[in-house]
């Protein structure tokens, strides 16, 4: 499932301190600040060379990134 | 009344390891380079140019070029760090500076160390965009040791990390950018700059380096090769590893290393506060240095 892949990423390498838990699939990471700049920087190359996704800069907006839900969509969209 | 009969250098000697820095302008002509020298006590065993990144990567990374300075220099080697001109220090305006200009000051640098330290053996380390100029530069030194940190593979890869940097902080800020990549290489050809985060990008740096790359620069010569990737960016991973296998089977004698942490260059979070962030490649770099100067030393 795409969306546990993200989130196992999230809490496992991004030095987040919330539980894995707390992290649902509507939890607004950008807004509670689970991802800052670099964190973001770190999950788009993930992203890329885990699903085999290109994200195009333009891409790079709220409505794609702003819950974990939001990213599995924009993948699973990409990858259709 | 302004003092105009101040020295051209500043000196000073640490009283722990007797390394003295000079800083100062250098350069055979208007506008000038300005750099720091870092002499060791006794007589060199060798000497490494510094060549920077630039931008935010430039201060991301100054600490540690300080420290590699002043470690080298109480270990026996000298070492030569600079600005490049248009940038820091150095004098001249931002829009003369190209990669030619870089290289101008990089070997200029190299020739300051050789005639402040009376070296002849160098060592060349370049982390980013310093890469490229580092690279290029240590060709013109016989089998020149080099040093690469994250190394920029080419100008289009560059520009789409600081392109992506410029996307990421605006979407953590929650402002909405509609400029799209070309949109922003058009906008730099046109109006010959282009504000990215507080730094000014310039067309004459960014043309000047469209036929350059890091397989170019590098060449075929063989020569020892330390390579130090932060973190695990797998579009870097995948373009190094195949430049490392090729320079291997030139001939070249390539350690190459990752440090597990990938570099916020672009961005001003915590992370540089980490010591093992600051510590791990200058220490992984120093000891590779004195080894090779060692073994070179061994064959003289």
């Amino acid at each position: 499932m795409i969306e546990n892949t993200i989130r196992q990423f999230i809490t496992d390498e991004l030095n987040n301190d919330g539980s894995r838990e707390n992290l649902t699939d509507d939890y607004p990471l950008l807004e509670r600040n689970v991802l800052d700049s670099l964190g973001l920087f770190q999950l788009v190359g993930f992203l890329e060379s885990e699903f085999g996704v290109e994200v195009q800069d333009e891409e790079l907006i709220p409505q794609h990134f702003g819950t974990i839900g939001d990213i599995a969509r924009l993948v699973e969209v990409k990858r259709a | 009344m302004l003092d105009t009969s101040l020295p051209h250098q500043a000196k000073r000697i640490d009283p722990a390891t007797g390394v003295r820095e000079i800083a100062e302008f250098f350069g055979p002509e208007e506008p000038r380079t300005f750099g720091f020298t870092h002499l060791p006590s006794s007589r060199p065993v060798g000497g490494v140019v510094i060549c920077s990144p630039l931008y935010a990567e430039f201060n991301r990374n100054y600490r540690r070029e300080v420290l590699i300075a002043r470690q080298l220099a109480s270990l026996g080697v000298a070492v030569q760090r600079f600005h490049y001109r248009g940038h820091g220090n150095s004098q001249g305006g931002i829009h003369d500076a190209t990669f030619d200009t870089m290289l101008d000051d990089a070997l200029a640098a190299a020739q300051r160390l050789v005639d402040s330290a009376g070296v002849n053996n160098l060592a060349f380390f370049g982390t980013r965009f310093g890469g490229l100029v580092a690279a290029s530069a240590a060709t013109r030194f016989g089998k020149a040791p080099l040093v690469l940190w994250d190394p920029v593979l080419n100008h289009s890869q560059y520009l789409r990390d600081i392109y992506r940097a410029y996307r990421i902080q605006a979407l953590k800020e929650g402002a909405r950018s509609s400029e799209s990549a070309e949109g922003m290489e058009e906008h730099l050809r046109r109006d010959g700059e282009l504000d990215i985060l507080g730094y000014t990008i310039t067309r004459s740096l960014y043309e000047g380096v469209q036929d350059r790359s890091l397989d170019k620069e590098v060449g075929l010569s063989p020569r020892p090769l330390l390579v130090i990737r932060f973190g695990r960016d797998p579009r870097l991973e995948r373009g190094i590893s195949e430049l490392v296998l090729r320079w291997q089977m030139a001939g070249f004698d390539v350690n190459h290393l990752s440090i597990g942490r990938q570099e916020a260059w672009w961005f001003t979070s915590g992370a540089l506060v980490i010591q093992e962030a600051l510590t791990e490649p200058v220490d992984l770099t120093v000891d590779w240095l004195m080894k090779t100067f060692d073994q070179r030393t061994e064959l003289l």
